[in-house]
């Protein structure tokens, strides 16, 4: 059964998962107080492979992502990769609840079993991937306003606090910095997106990837710069850099009139509904791409066992918060390389070459 | 489809019902701490805290500071210890001010701060001051005239010092802003005691002078208001300068009514100097019997370079001091240097310290008068 | 409007014939006996026609359900002064009393037992001649009916002070008076076993979709129960999502509702008996959305609806937050309020949550209370409220006041948003229980399952956030705002109208 969903329903997806959860962490704190340069790089670095993983979409267009895949790499090729990013969506997942139950624990629930915490999300991501895109599309449109809400209003009041001298000297380390911050940021959270290609069964139009996934990209991303900025010029390049969650840090400072203050706790509501969404739509990759690997026509029988699956994993995977920290800031991951650029690539041109021919063949015929 | 959403939710409730509330805390039972604070003794650091306490109940409830100090190596050890003399849970969050002996600050205020910044409860958006004179523990014990509670009379203090003039107010984390950053060094406003009849009332005046994390000196109240000037605070405190009035002298007011100051490197070939330029503008709301009429051009130019002469002065001591005897970089020349002459600082980044010993810095102050109250000309008895 | 004609075909009850023979003694014996045995409400006139071919004729009707002035002198009388043809029988027989005995509006015939025996049940005579093997109907409604009204639960300050009555006659002609256009439709059906309610669909036939109104009569076509009481029972049977209590499908008292509702696209369907006419499809926004917003200047309704989303997240969220407030974050509560919620709340002898809820338990069954009962009762028990339970109990130290201020607060703004209160005091129960296991965060786990849940809901095919979740102008100027009229040109897209533009732009004068 396929789900379309409307363009501009399956952007507000988009958005609301590249911000994710992925701005509670220390984003491209490697560039110091260069990071609005590695913001803007990892931005113009990162369009082009989503231009790619739009275009293998579009070259699908007319048939569901199982039959697509099929047609283009045949049954047991497509099965394999299928697999494969089942496992890297069940990982991601995994990773993006153990950042949120880390962040929870660590910010306001220090007794609460962190698994009581994933368990409540991740019972809810299980309803909402039964759900399916369609809802989860038009939840993220309702929630979207919340959370543009919610952090317009925080850094606008965080305004009188920003010290833009803090981005001065420009440059002072040499460019190996930014570039170090780049590719923190390409890692996690850009190419992050890659998911979201097992998530949408069929788009309305042949263009409809490239207005779904490069717009929402671009909004997401240019407004985690800000917010990153904004938190830099408050705190600090120093500061930024050695807490675990600066922006969070940052929100603390407001103070408008003793009365608004002690914000930074609606800030975190924003972080959680951000990391409920990916969570809930990593599960609905995993389960898809699962279901595509094991050859079955419905996902929704597949999304209890890997949702349940998911919570011991957040457990067992990363058991401290350092650890959790690392994952999200590494540089450069060699899993994440592969599975963000280097095969979608190779499927790439695959499929350009396969399309070709088959154009060629049908043209002869 | 349906059906399948209430089991989901039933199966939610569940899992949520059969665990528990772990963090759940009921909020009578929290001792809300108005402020603490560290002293320091032979044996180990003192932990100060005033808490409040209601007494009655619903509408006739009477709120009253209590203040209990408590011994431990650690502020960890030390804010939980403080649990039990208060049969109460301390909840730290509303802490409206944090003192530091003076021993604790020239030992280092690194270690206190540090536990701070790491920890969850503490907020660090709080006034930040050094007592002067006297503990902490007898600062919590003075009586201010109106307020009950010393942490809220040290924190309404804090947010007067454009009026007052006499201290640069610091929240936590502007301290370790300014203490970790490159080029730059913090400063506090310190606390003292003075009588008020039998009483002991807390005031704050004068700045704590540090470098790196231990406190290296003083400036008194008059100095600290340059220093406040410096650094950019809007000002509108009054002041009482000798003024030459034609033949005499008299002694005038001023008030501040917009002050700006730049500060800037500047490179004379390879020689780096610091430029201070403080633009002022003043009222004159008092001029007792001077009989000053405004509408004479050259008085009002003559009493706009005795100020300006006077706060040139007054800039070039306090310069001098900060250069000589602290030997700190609190007005941020260093950090200033970085951000506009990387290539400068560069070189000089090791030996800073030696450097700024030497630098030299050109001040130049403009001061003009724009109000006069509300009258132009003066009272003058007639038989 | 030969509606009755719509029923399904039946076997007739009990062990007699389904079809009236030729012998009126017979045919007689089988209602008498049969059909009405027991019955004594049921009237049995008999009278004779002119000679010289005089024949027995019978005229039978519900005692009181008809307005027998009505049959005496437009059937009785005709049928007295006239010779029916010679030898005539059977439809040309019945033919013949319809065209040019019987005096009524509404006639017809059947030769069915079943359909006869319904037509007197409803209240309409039926003649029976001998000879003739068809009844004659006639519709001669003489029950009494409510006078219109202005509607108690919908009252408003500026708008036309009609409400319906429990006559779908009289309901339909309200709204047909405010559309009086021939693509103003109307569609028969009747529901229910036993009752029999006659239900009717309108809808403009230029606007509605035609694949909504199909569906709507398909799923009340669908339904087999044996009573019809009430709007609610077709409403409960038809809707999407039943198991969730925010209605999907819209009820309400005013002819003009109905009307502007559907002239937007939408399907209404009057039931008989009641005077609550349903709505669909019902979308989320339409709970806060008030006929007065429109009557009003468009600014005052922008601002009242805007209050209405503002109440209703006061009413489903504030104790929930209250909770989390004094139980897992009291550092987000200005000081000098968490000293005195603290010293409030110092001999309070039960924890917050079971204050939370027992508050607001006590406050429904006040509520529930008061509700059903005459007026003066109804204003003791809220003295009773608010004296006893609210002023003492604070004394006694058995609630905190900052909880009675929450309780008021969450009760109030209830009110402002009254067609979703009961939804919505599931919502608050749901959201301080999540509240209670994970303080805020609980909370936003509730709001986002809650929201999940709205989001999953349609009604009609239609997504019951449909406007909620546009993005463009049109979309939206209906939702959080009320537009002027010269700027809302088109109907609402997601009803799938066939005709979209409801405004000629230039429709707006000004002075020159």
């Amino acid at each position: 059964m396929r789900e379309l969903v409307p363009d501009l329903q399956s952007m507000a997806l988009v958005v609301i998962f590249t911000l994710g959860d992925s701005f509670i962490m220390a984003l491209g704190s490697r560039a110091g107080n260069d990071i609005w340069l590695a913001f803007l790089l990892a931005i113009v670095l990162a369009v082009p492979v989503i231009a790619l993983y739009a275009r293998m979409r579009s070259l699908m267009h007319g048939e569901s992502l199982q039959e697509g895949l099929a047609t283009i790499y045949g049954k047991w090729p497509s099965r394999a990769i299928a697999l494969a990013y089942s496992f890297y969506a069940w990982r991601l997942g995994s990773y993006v609840l153990i950042d949120l139950t880390s962040f929870i624990e660590s910010i306001s629930l220090p007794t609460t079993p962190r698994a009581a915490v994933a368990t409540a999300y991740t019972l809810l991501a299980l309803w909402a991937a039964k759900e399916g895109v369609e809802v989860l599309a038009r939840w993220s449109v309702v929630m979207i306003r919340g959370v543009y809400f919610i952090l317009f209003v925080a850094f606008a009041m965080l305004v009188t606090e920003v010290d833009l001298a803090e981005f001065l000297p420009v440059l002072y380390d040499g460019f190996q910095p930014i570039l170090l911050g780049t590719l923190q940021l390409l890692d996690v959270p850009f190419l992050e997106t890659v998911v979201l290609f097992w998530v949408f069964d069929a788009f309305v139009k042949p263009d409809s990837p490239y207005k779904v996934f490069l717009p929402g990209f671009a909004i997401a991303s240019v407004f985690m710069c800000l917010i990153a900025s904004a938190s830099l010029a408050v705190l600090g390049a120093e500061q930024y850099a050695t807490n675990y969650f600066p922006v969070f840090v940052a929100t603390s400072r407001i103070d408008v009139a003793a009365f608004l203050t002690r914000l930074e706790s609606v800030v975190s509501i924003s972080f959680g509904i951000g990391g409920f969404l990916k969570v809930a739509v990593c599960l609905l990759a995993a389960s898809k791409a699962l279901a595509i690997g094991l050859g079955f026509t419905d996902y929704r029988f597949l999304v209890t066992p890997v949702a349940l699956s998911m919570i011991p994993a957040a457990q067992w995977l990363i058991t401290d918060m350092m650890e959790a920290e690392r994952i999200a800031t590494k540089v450069v991951g060699s899993s994440e390389v592969f599975f963000q650029f280097v095969l979608p690539l190779i499927l790439w041109i695959t499929a350009e070459i396969r399309v070709a021919k088959g154009k060629k063949n049908s043209a002869s015929t | 489809m349906n059906l399948r959403v209430p089991k989901i939710i039933a199966i939610l409730f569940l899992s949520l019902l059969l665990t528990g509330c772990w963090d759940y805390k009921e909020i009578e039972f929290l001792d809300f701490v108005m402020g603490f604070g560290v002293d320091e003794t032979d044996d180990g650091l003192v932990l100060v805290s005033e808490m409040v306490v209601s007494t009655g109940t619903g509408q006739e409830a009477q709120l009253e500071p209590l203040v209990l100090s408590t011994m431990s190596r650690s502020f960890a050890t030390a804010t939980r210890a403080l649990d039990n003399p208060a049969g109460m849970e301390a909840f730290y969050p509303h802490a409206q001010v944090f003192l530091v002996s003076e021993e604790v600050a020239t030992s280092g205020v690194l270690p206190a701060i540090e536990y701070l910044v790491r920890g969850r409860d503490m907020r660090t958006t709080v006034p930040f001051l050094v007592t002067k004179d006297c503990t902490v523990e007898e600062v919590f014990n003075s009586k201010p005239p109106f307020l009950t509670s010393v942490s809220e009379h040290l924190a309404n203090t804090t947010r007067l010092q454009s009026g007052l003039s006499i201290f640069y107010a610091q929240q936590i984390w502007e301290f370790v802003k300014d203490m970790i950053a490159i080029g730059l060094s913090g400063t506090l406003p310190t606390v003292q005691l003075v009588h008020k009849g039998k009483d002991m009332v807390p005031i704050v005046k004068g700045t704590a002078v540090f470098k790196l994390d231990r406190m290296v000196g003083w400036l008194d109240g008059e100095e600290s208001q340059i220093f406040c000037l410096l650094k950019g605070l809007p000002q509108s405190g009054r002041f009482v300068m000798e003024t030459q009035i034609e033949e005499e002298r008299y002694a005038i007011t001023y008030e501040f009514v917009n002050n700006a100051t730049k500060i800037s490197p500047k490179m004379d070939g390879d020689q780096l100097s610091m430029e201070i330029e403080v633009e002022l503008e003043f009222d004159v709301p008092e001029i007792g019997a001077a009989g000053i009429d405004f509408h004479d051009s050259a008085i009002v130019r003559s009493m706009e370079e005795q100020l300006a002469h006077y706060f040139n002065r007054r800039v070039r001591e306090l310069i001098t001091r900060i250069q000589g005897e602290f030997n700190s970089d609190i007005l941020g020349f260093g950090q200033l240097v970085r951000r506009k002459e990387p290539k400068l600082w560069r070189r000089h980044a090791d030996d800073w310290d030696t450097h700024l010993r030497q630098l030299r810095v050109n001040t130049e102050v403009r001061t003009k008068i724009v109000l006069t109250g509300v009258r132009a000309y003066p009272l003058i008895p007639r038989r | 409007m030969f509606f009755w004609k719509k029923i399904k075909d039946r076997k007739p009850k009990g062990k007699g014939l389904d079809r009236l023979g030729t012998s009126l003694q017979t045919n007689l014996y089988w209602f008498k006996n049969d059909i009405f045995m027991d019955d004594a409400s049921i009237i049995y006139r008999r009278f004779r026609s002119q000679p010289p071919h005089s024949r027995d004729c019978i005229l039978i009707y519900a005692d009181n359900m008809t307005n027998s002035d009505f049959l005496s002198q437009y059937v009785v009388r005709p049928f007295m002064n006239r010779t029916l043809p010679k030898g005539a029988s059977g439809q040309e027989l019945a033919d013949y009393i319809m065209e040019s005995v019987i005096q009524g509006d509404q006639v017809d015939c059947s030769q069915s037992f079943v359909h006869l025996s319904d037509a007197i049940a409803r209240g309409l005579g039926v003649v029976l001649v001998e000879g003739c093997d068809y009844g004659v109907t006639v519709e001669a409604p003489g029950w009494d009916r409510r006078t219109i009204t202005e509607p108690q639960a919908e009252s408003v300050v500026r708008g036309p002070r009609q409400g319906f009555t429990e006559n779908l006659g009289v309901n339909i002609n309200l709204v047909r008076r405010i559309i009086s256009s021939p693509n103003f439709k109307i569609k028969h059906l009747q529901v229910g076993l036993q009752t029999k309610t006659k239900v009717a669909i309108v809808y403009v036939e230029t606007i509605a979709s035609t694949a909504l109104v199909d569906e709507v009569v398909k799923r009340i076509e669908n339904i087999q129960i044996d009573a019809i009481l009430e709007s609610g029972y077709i409403q409960e049977l038809i809707q999407d999502g039943p198991n969730f209590s925010l209605p999907t499908i819209g009820s309400t008292e005013r002819p003009d509702i109905v009307a502007g509702k559907i002239l937007e696209g939408r399907v209404a369907v009057l039931v008989d008996g009641t005077p609550f006419a349903l709505t669909m499809p019902y979308l989320f926004v339409e709970a806060f959305q008030a006929n007065e917003d429109y009557y009003n200047n468009w600014l005052a309704g922008t601002f009242r609806r805007v209050l209405r989303y503002i109440s209703f997240l006061i009413t489903t969220s504030s104790p929930a937050l209250y909770l989390s407030l004094i139980s897992y974050h009291p550092q987000l509560i200005p000081t000098p309020l968490v000293l005195s919620i603290a010293a409030a709340r110092k001999n309070v002898p039960f924890p917050g949550f079971v204050e939370v809820v027992g508050m607001g338990l006590v406050f429904e069954i006040l509520r529930e209370g008061g509700v059903r009962l005459p007026q003066p009762i109804g204003q003791a028990i809220s003295i009773v409220g608010a004296i006893v339970l609210g002023d003492a109990a604070v004394n006694a130290s058995l609630v905190g006041a900052p909880m009675i201020v929450v309780v008021g607060l969450t009760a109030i703004s209830g009110f402002v948003v009254s067609s979703i209160y009961d939804p919505a005091v599931l919502m608050r129960l749901f959201l301080v229980l999540m509240a209670s296991v994970f303080g805020l965060h609980g909370y936003v786990i509730g709001v986002m399952a809650i929201v999940l849940q709205l989001s999953s809901m349609q009604s009609f095919g239609v997504p019951y956030l449909s406007s909620l979740i546009s993005f463009s102008s049109q979309g939206m100027k209906d939702t959080f705002v009320r537009l002027p009229w010269w700027r809302m040109v088109l109907r609402p897209r997601y009803l799938g109208a066939k005709n979209r533009e409801r405004l000629r732009s230039k429709s707006r004068s000004k002075s020159p």
